[in-house]
């Protein structure tokens, strides 16, 4: 009979098959580290990540390579982290965003008990600015001129919900005088060109050599600090806010959880080094970027922090009613088990 | 009296359309919350406008097309190599799961065995050097693999 | 501030540039950003964010215009890939490539793959190069008119190309509508672009990505075409198909190169999904005014030079806003404006007179790389024509894997291929209705979008 023999072949061919799509894998380089930056290419995140990891190359010694996965608001990036084997060669860099506004939202199976955050490295600092030959010279004549216009001034944010809607809807909240409308754009080079354009009458933006340059004026830091480049302009702190966007807007470091504690180590130690270095420094120049720098402990207590208070930032900002899936500080651990 | 099939055919269109847009309209968030319009606006507004679209739908003039036998093993093996595909990439990984398939289709679409050892060993190869040596992108490795390197 | 084209001190910019380019080392270096960038073209699922992600670091090492030059070069390289994919195996590699498809496959089934490559590169050299000489000559006038066109504006360019699509593709009105609005809701499952708030995922996370455009492009059009191909046993042999394939008319191709670089000029300037748009306005404006409606579907020269045409231009078009505004029209333009950030470059209508050097640099890297991509378009036109003339049976399995690939690598997951299925199968369903994929795959795209302005205007004026 054929059957038998035809049949032999099959298998033959389809195990060869086999066992030569192995050799391929198995050739792979290795003493690699894999960074995933949560974030698109060209963006802060992305920028300040990779300045990161060419000063951190030269203290570990070894090769990081990058990869973007922005889609998920972050949370593609996250999940590939957590799916990853947690011996030390992958990582992944994301605004905190990931981690805790935009999971909960969106019911995803991690929490942030699956990371292990290693040191957060800057905080993404957003400026309200306004055209140069606008009528208010400063904050106080725009928060005058808010209240004189009852409610028609449109401030143009890079999306509801971002760290720069946020602090200004907190603001708006506590002082009933002020009322303003919020609207949204892909992005702050979006609400820029609406502002240049005159449909908005300020934006916020994180455009700091076009502040620089005259073609915008910065009226105030949208954070807690000042920014090293723009040293006039007032932060929330100096108008007595806290810095609500805290939370959301701080870019992390993160190694997948179980990862061994010497591994953890060495990469804390050879990033922060990085993060402390000029050459990092400097890439921040151009972008709206404070150097926050907290080392392993401080960004674990960090997150731990802004897990609980995500709640109660949310409703202050009357936009906690919209999802009801929020965690307040009761429930925390509602979302952050696995389905 | 028309058979029960050619109904069917004859409204499938019209009623997945209109389930479409009345699950798009039913299933969104609120249209306005805190008295600014909400993230439920635009489902409601493409829900409403594909349910108006699909009662206007002009009506169905082609009968209902007969396969041949050809027609229904060809659609078969297509389906049949996309099952294994998914099936056997997150077991053996990327490469092994192309390579056989890649025979595997190539051969009950008619070749011989040459030349479908031939395309699959090719195209795999030329698309493994593209993603994961030119462009750095991992390919799936499949348990198997993790397996036997674990050992 | 805004200069007229006609003041003479624009173009004494223009010497400062030419003597820019007059190093080697950015001519080769163009030269390998639009042959990473046809590579890149031609795998599906791959677009060019990758490959200018990869290729990101190199912009701290080089000087800032050969490196700029290295990643705007992936982008329009890729436009070329995508065409040769669209031609030969009808996969579209990104949402651009998705006009061509609908002349340039049917003419390479006739048999006429190598003439359609070349008709096509030479379209996109048209559309190319007439949007940079319109940069030159009238960036600064019009940068500062697309500003002023808001929300509503934007809203209104992208309205009016799904209704031309919708009046003139085949099927007729009320079913291109139903499509229509059947492409909005698949973009509707996922984060509200506005709110980032999920909505109808059903509860699945993974969802929160929203249906996966390259899954869409490559189920429509890849498996749905094999499918299609497979159940109807229509594996017509290429003499038969030669028939039906119009002859080449060169005054008309022409004039529909020219009309697409207009129409992918104009809508480059703005933010309304450029390429796509103007690719479909061109392809059914080219329908609406051709004397034999019919042969569009079939094989059409006009309908492959006008959609080719109008991407290229575009594409070209929305380096204006990026450099003169610092507006970013599409997601490879906002990773471009990362790189001029790093590089020191501030981008807004000052530029020409601050660094003229950069800027008229770049501008003439835009006319050497559509130089380029004209030589290698001709010159690779016969190898990839052969590779099409491959026996259907080699053909399909290759064409499986690659659609089952290209949506893995784009939804980065198993959910990808899943999709891609489950668009095939739609697919075939649709043409069985006579109904056509382009409104929906339009609609899909410029969905979000469309949400987007909305509610940018209602919330302004609420």
């Amino acid at each position: 009979m054929k059957w038998p023999r035809s049949l032999c072949r099959f298998a033959l061919v389809w195990l060869t098959l086999l066992l030569l799509s192995f050799a391929p894998h198995a050739s792979a380089a290795d003493g690699t580290v894999r960074l995933y930056v949560a974030f698109s290419p060209g963006g802060a995140l992305d920028v300040a990540a990779r300045a990161l990891a060419r000063e951190a190359e030269k203290e570990l010694g070894k090769n990081i390579f990058i990869q973007n996965v922005p889609s998920g608001g972050g949370m593609t990036g996250v999940t590939k982290l957590i799916e990853s084997s947690p011996d030390g060669s992958t990582l992944a860099a994301c605004v905190s965003n990931a981690l805790i506004f935009i999971p909960s939202r969106n019911d995803a199976p991690y929490g942030i008990q699956d990371v292990e955050p290693l040191l957060t490295f800057g905080q993404a600092s957003p400026v309200l600015v306004t055209r140069p030959d606008a009528p208010w010279k400063d904050m106080d004549a725009f928060l005058e001129a808010t209240r004189r216009r009852a409610g028609s001034m449109r401030i143009g944010v890079p999306g509801l919900g971002t760290p720069s809607h946020i602090a200004l809807a907190i603001m708006a909240a506590d002082d009933p005088s002020l009322k303003w409308r919020f609207v949204p754009f892909g992005g702050s080079g979006e609400a820029e060109a609406a502002l240049l354009g005159g449909h908005v009458d300020a934006a916020a933006s994180g455009a700091l050599p076009r502040m620089k340059n005259g073609q915008l004026r910065p009226m105030l830091t949208l954070a807690g600090a000042r920014l090293p480049s723009l040293p006039d302009v007032p932060s929330l702190s100096d108008k007595g806010l806290a810095d609500p966007g805290r939370g959301d807007s701080t870019f992390l470091l993160l190694a997948p959880a179980k990862t061994p504690e010497n591994a953890l180590d060495a990469l804390s130690r050879a990033f922060q080094k990085a993060a402390e270095s000029d050459a990092y420094r400097k890439a921040l120049e151009g972008f709206s970027v404070a150097p926050a720098l907290r080392n392993r402990q401080e960004a674990k207590d960090f997150l731990q922090r802004a897990w609980r208070e995500e709640g109660n930032i949310l409703k202050a900002a009357g936009i906690a009613d919209r999802s009801a899936a929020l965690p307040s500080g009761e429930n925390a651990g509602k979302n952050s088990h696995a389905e | 009296m028309l058979r029960f099939r050619d109904l069917l055919f004859r409204h499938t269109l019209r009623v997945t359309l209109l389930l479409t847009g009345a699950s798009a309209f039913l299933a969104a968030p609120p249209a306005f919350s805190a008295g600014l319009p909400g993230s439920g606006l635009w489902p409601r507004v493409v829900g409403i406008g594909l349910v108006v679209s699909a009662l206007l739908l002009p009506k169905e003039k082609n009968a209902r097309p007969i396969l041949t036998a050809d027609a229904r093993r060809g659609a078969r093996n297509l389906a049949l190599s996309c099952l294994l595909w998914t099936v056997l990439v997150p077991s053996v990984g990327w490469t092994a799961a192309t390579l056989l398939t890649g025979t595997l289709a190539c051969r009950s679409g008619g070749c011989s065995l040459k030349e479908s050892l031939i395309l699959s060993l090719s195209l795999s190869a030329s698309l493994w050097f593209g993603m994961e040596r030119l462009l750095h992108w991992p390919l799936p490795k499949g348990a198997l693999f993790s397996l036997l390197s674990g050992v | 501030m805004d200069a007229s084209f006609a003041d003479p001190s624009l173009f004494a910019g223009a010497w400062t540039g030419l003597s820019a380019m007059a190093s080697p080392e950015l001519w080769l270096l163009a030269l390998a950003g639009v042959f990473l960038g046809m590579t890149v073209g031609v795998l599906p699922g791959f677009g060019p964010p990758a490959a200018m992600a990869l290729l990101f670091p190199l912009v701290y090492v080089l000087d800032p215009l050969p490196g700029i030059a290295l990643l705007a070069g992936i982008f329009y390289g890729a436009k070329y890939g995508g065409a040769v994919t669209s031609i030969l195996i009808g996969i579209p590699g990104e949402a651009d490539a998705v006009a061509t498809l609908f002349e340039g496959h049917p003419l390479a089934l006739g048999g006429k793959a190598r003439q359609a490559l070349s008709v096509a590169t030479m379209a996109s050299f048209t559309g190319g190069v007439s949007a940079s000489i319109g940069i030159v000559l009238l960036a600064p006038v019009l940068s500062g008119a697309a500003l002023f066109l808001g929300p509503g504006g934007r809203a209104a360019i992208m309205a009016c190309a799904l209704l031309l699509v919708a009046c003139t593709g085949p099927g007729g009105f009320r079913r291109n509508l139903a499509m229509i609005f059947l492409g909005l809701a698949l973009a509707l499952p996922g984060m509200d672009p506005v709110y980032g708030e999920a909505r109808l995922t059903f509860g699945q996370w993974r969802l929160s990505g929203g249906v996966e455009l390259t899954s869409l492009l490559l189920g429509m059009f890849g498996l749905g075409d094999l499918l299609d191909a497979l159940m109807s046993g229509s594996q017509n042999t290429t003499s038969e198909r030669a028939d039906s394939v119009p002859a080449l008319n060169r005054f008309s191709t022409i004039m529909a190169a020219l009309r697409g670089s207009l129409i992918g000029f104009v809508t480059g300037l703005v933010p309304c999904g450029a390429g796509v748009t103007a690719s479909f306005a061109s392809h059914a404006l080219e329908k609406r005014l051709s004397r034999h409606p019919e042969r569009f579907g079939k094989g059409a020269w006009e309908g492959l030079a006008g959609p080719e045409a109008s991407n290229n231009a575009a594409a070209m078009a929305s380096f204006a806003p990026l450099l003169l505004l610092g507006l970013p029209t599409n997601p490879i333009m906002a990773a471009l404006l990362g790189a001029l950030t790093v590089v020191g470059v501030a981008p807004g209508p000052s530029l020409p007179n601050e660094q003229p050097a950069f800027y008229w640099g770049l501008i003439f890297c835009l006319f050497l790389g559509n130089a380029f991509l004209l030589l290698l378009g001709l010159g690779l036109a016969g190898f990839w024509a052969r590779l099409a003339r491959l026996p259907f049976r080699l053909l399909w399995p290759a064409v499986l894997t690659l659609c089952l690939t290209g949506s893995y690598v784009g939804a980065d997951g198993m959910s990808g291929p899943a999709q891609c299925v489950l668009f095939g199968a739609l697919a075939v369903f649709l043409k069985r209705h006579a109904c056509s994929p382009a409104p929906l795959v339009l609609a899909f795209v410029l969905g979000p979008r469309l949400e987007t302005h909305l509610m940018q205007t209602l919330l302004s004026g609420w």
